[in-house]
């Protein structure tokens, strides 16, 4: 199945957790926050929750700004 | 010198500094360092794919001292302020936010009918909320009864550098708050902050004005003192003016 991180398009196995993807992905959990259509999901969490086909995965992290 | 308190936090310092537009993180470091501030703001963007190790902007900022405000710049809505608020609180850990909804990329004047309505929102939700707001007075108070920590009308647009264009309004609004008024956008010389502050604003953010000036630690450190003067003026009371002349020195003739 696909999933899309931060808009770019990904193709992952069928029972792949949150936590997995992001690791693959080399994206550690300190000062970032992650959503999953929008809906925050928060550190503790990943671990146990499973994507879908076509899920939106945001992950920020701080930037400049004022 | 009194202290600030926001949020339940107290702040020794009364100026607010931003992460934006500096040349590199190392100068930003050194420039807030110089400022002494304890609130300063950051923004938020979605993880480069490409990159995902990209250089932390936090390290440059963390220290005891200082309150991160994460803002909710590149929002157009109340709902995207709601969820990029909680992406804010899970990132870094904290419940202040600084709400701004301009939508409108060329003036950047924030909407205020999605800011309240945000507002009254994240009050809910537990946040401190700082919002950016157009210097309206029956606004702030209406965003003073949602719940808002703060109200933050702006004195120009952001990054203007054009001061207190809007000085009468936010009078108005600093004698009717009963939460801080902070001044926030448009104040370009340490003339501007100090001005705000002896009307008796309880704080200014200042961003643009030092991380584009040629020295921006020593522009850091004006605008510090600047913001102590101001606010030690107001403390102390302002002589009233006077139309006409009133003689400080005797003018009993002694010359004959």
């Amino acid at each position: 199945m696909k999933v899309f991180l931060n808009r770019q398009e990904i193709c992952v196995g069928s029972r792949v957790t949150l936590k997995e993807l992001l690791l693959g992905q080399s994206i550690t959990p300190e000062g970032i926050a992650v959503a999953v259509n929008n809906r925050i999901i928060s550190k503790d969490e990943w671990a146990e929750t499973f994507l879908s086909n076509n899920d939106k995965v945001t992950v920020i992290h701080a930037a400049c700004g004022g | 010198m009194s202290k600030l308190i926001i949020g339940g936090r107290e702040f020794s310092s009364r100026l607010f500094v931003g992460t934006g537009k500096f040349s590199s993180n190392d100068l930003m470091q050194q420039a807030i360092l110089a400022s002494e501030s304890e609130m300063v703001t950051v923004a938020m963007k979605r993880v480069d794919m490409d990159a995902p190790q990209q250089d932390d902007i936090l390290a440059h900022i963390r220290k005891e001292s200082i309150q991160l405000l994460p803002n909710t710049s590149g929002v157009r809505n109340a709902e995207e302020a709601v969820l990029a608020a909680q992406l804010a609180r899970e990132a870094f850990g904290t419940n202040f936010i600084k709400l701004e909804i301009h939508p409108d990329p060329k003036y950047l004047l924030p909407d205020p009918v999605e800011t309240l309505k945000a507002t009254e929102e994240l009050v809910k939700m537990g946040f401190v909320v700082l919002p950016y707001i157009q210097a309206d007075p029956v606004l702030c108070k209406r965003l003073e009864e949602a719940g808002a920590a703060t109200v933050m009308p702006l004195g120009a647009p952001i990054g203007t550098n054009k001061g207190l264009r809007t000085r009468d309004l936010i009078e108005i609004i600093i004698a009717e708050s009963r939460v801080p008024v902070v001044v926030d956008a448009g104040i370009g010389a340490p003339s501007h902050a100090a001005e705000a502050m002896e009307m008796g604003a309880d704080a200014v953010l200042v961003n643009t004005a030092i991380a584009v000036a040629g020295n921006p630690v020593e522009m850091a450190i004006a605008f510090k003192e600047a913001v102590i003067a101001g606010r030690r003026a107001y403390e102390a009371g302002l002589g009233a003016q006077c139309a006409h002349a009133i003689a400080s020195s005797p003018l009993t003739s002694f010359l004959d």
